[in-house]
């Protein structure tokens, strides 16, 4: 015999309309394990409807807002995309600890207010959202093209296509995706992560410019702006 | 119109800078968030860690949200999705408990003052939710916590009605069996989904 589960739900809670009220009540009249079912599901409502209001603590709204707030250099963005802890953890592998601030940085700390935005870079094989860990590192340490190991090219048709991009709507695309993000990119690259036409911004993230926290990688679908990806590390 | 401005015009003027009205969104809505988050992860610190991660992926996405959609229908999807991550990880984070006092352990499940009268052995509807199935246990939050209809719960989790209903049935039993409430209770306990105390 199937049991009428849905039937069940909507009895339990009230909102079972006439003719299905019909069709349970037969079934009821004939079915033990229903009747009981309807009876503790009814109860457990009654328990959860009576569970007290709970306090919402009072820092969920500061953490928030500092969050939604946090203007300069994008400083408290590492703890808040904890969610993509496996790329985080991948690129912290990637990322030895060093001793002073990588070159990048030591750059932009030197006259933060007029960064030129860096040209668009190109990358010619296919990534994956895995490979942002890689260029994170890859962008951090070196100018060097990044390249994902063992990836297909991508074809002709792309670099025709990517050629003499602007900087500037790369920057305006990957803010649109992550509207947290203030700091100038120090890499911006063109490319295809999962077969899609994507901007990759690398940025460099602390409150204080001269004591980078962290590097963040972020992808945008050139089509519509949306997030594809991201990656973090602390440094 | 006159009186407070819809979470749509928020959302709107949020998208036209004004920072504010995100402010006034978190202000209007982390209770319902807090309230969600709590129930489905069962634990004060971490439901508030789940808040927060829902709001700031709230924030960030907040320019794709499409205005079809009712705004709350959307926040309950992050946060239930932001609670499936907090004990995701706390699934995956080794189980080191805190031996002896430690001023930063995590209050243990606070009793609650009116279920004195609970009889021992028998668990109150929150501690019983966090051994019923995660499968059912956002259904039967959404469903008996927040009493939200079935169409918009099934939206919400991006599953069909029917389902929603036979998760939300399948949710109670279990929990009133966890609760102790059955009579002639079979004696297998449900899956408890992680060790208890």
């Amino acid at each position: 015999m199937t049991h009428p589960e849905e039937l069940l739900a909507a009895a339990a809670d009230g909102s079972l309309r006439d003719p299905e009220r019909a069709e349970l009540e037969a079934h009821l009249a004939g079915c033990a394990r229903c009747r009981e079912e309807l009876d503790l599901a009814r109860r457990a409502r009654a328990a959860l409807r009576n569970l007290p209001t709970p306090d919402v603590p009072a820092e969920l709204g500061s953490r928030v807002r500092a969050e939604a707030h946090a203007r300069p250099g994008w400083g408290r963005w590492p703890a808040a995309v904890a969610g993509i802890a496996a790329a985080v953890l991948a690129l912290a592998i990637a990322l030895p600890r060093l001793g002073g601030p990588p070159p990048l940085v030591a750059d932009r700390a030197g006259a933060p207010e007029d960064v030129a935005a860096p040209a668009v870079e190109r990358i010619a094989s296919e990534l994956e959202p895995r490979d942002l860990a890689e260029l994170a590192a890859a962008a951090r340490t070196s100018r060097a093209q990044p390249t994902a190991e063992g990836a297909p090219a991508v074809g002709e048709e792309f670099a025709a296509e990517t050629t003499a991009l602007s900087a500037d709507e790369a920057i305006a695309c990957l803010r649109t995706a992550m509207p947290g993000v203030t700091a100038e990119p120090v890499r911006l690259f063109v490319a295809r992560l999962s077969g899609v036409p994507a901007w990759i911004g690398v940025f460099v993230t602390g409150a204080d410019p001269a004591r980078p926290e962290a590097v963040q990688v972020v992808a945008a679908s050139r089509g519509d702006c949306t997030l594809l990806s991201s990656a973090a590390a602390r440094l | 119109m006159g009186g407070a401005p819809t979470d749509h015009a928020l959302v709107r003027r949020f998208l036209d800078g004004d920072r504010r009205a995100f402010d006034e969104l978190v202000e209007r809505h982390r209770a319902r968030v807090f309230r969600v988050c709590l129930r489905i992860v069962g634990d004060p610190e971490d439901a508030l860690d789940a808040a927060q991660e829902a709001f700031v992926a709230a924030f960030r996405t907040l320019d794709r949200f499409r205005g079809d959609a009712a705004f709350t229908t959307w926040l309950h999807r992050i946060a239930v999705n932001a609670s499936h991550d907090v004990l995701r990880r706390r699934a995956r984070a080794p189980h080191l408990a805190v031996v002896g006092p430690h001023e930063d352990a995590p209050a243990p499940e606070p009793p609650l003052p009116d279920h004195a009268e609970a009889v021992v052995g028998r668990l109150d509807a929150a501690a019983a939710l966090a051994r019923i199935p995660e499968e059912f246990r956002a259904a039967l939050v959404l469903a008996d916590v927040e009493d939200l209809p079935y169409e918009e719960i099934a939206a919400i989790l991006g599953v069909a009605v029917g389902t929603v209903k036979s998760r939300v049935h399948r949710g109670r039993v279990a929990l009133a069996r966890a609760m102790g409430l059955a009579s002639a209770e079979p004696t297998a306990p449900p899956p408890a989904s992680k060790e208890e105390r």
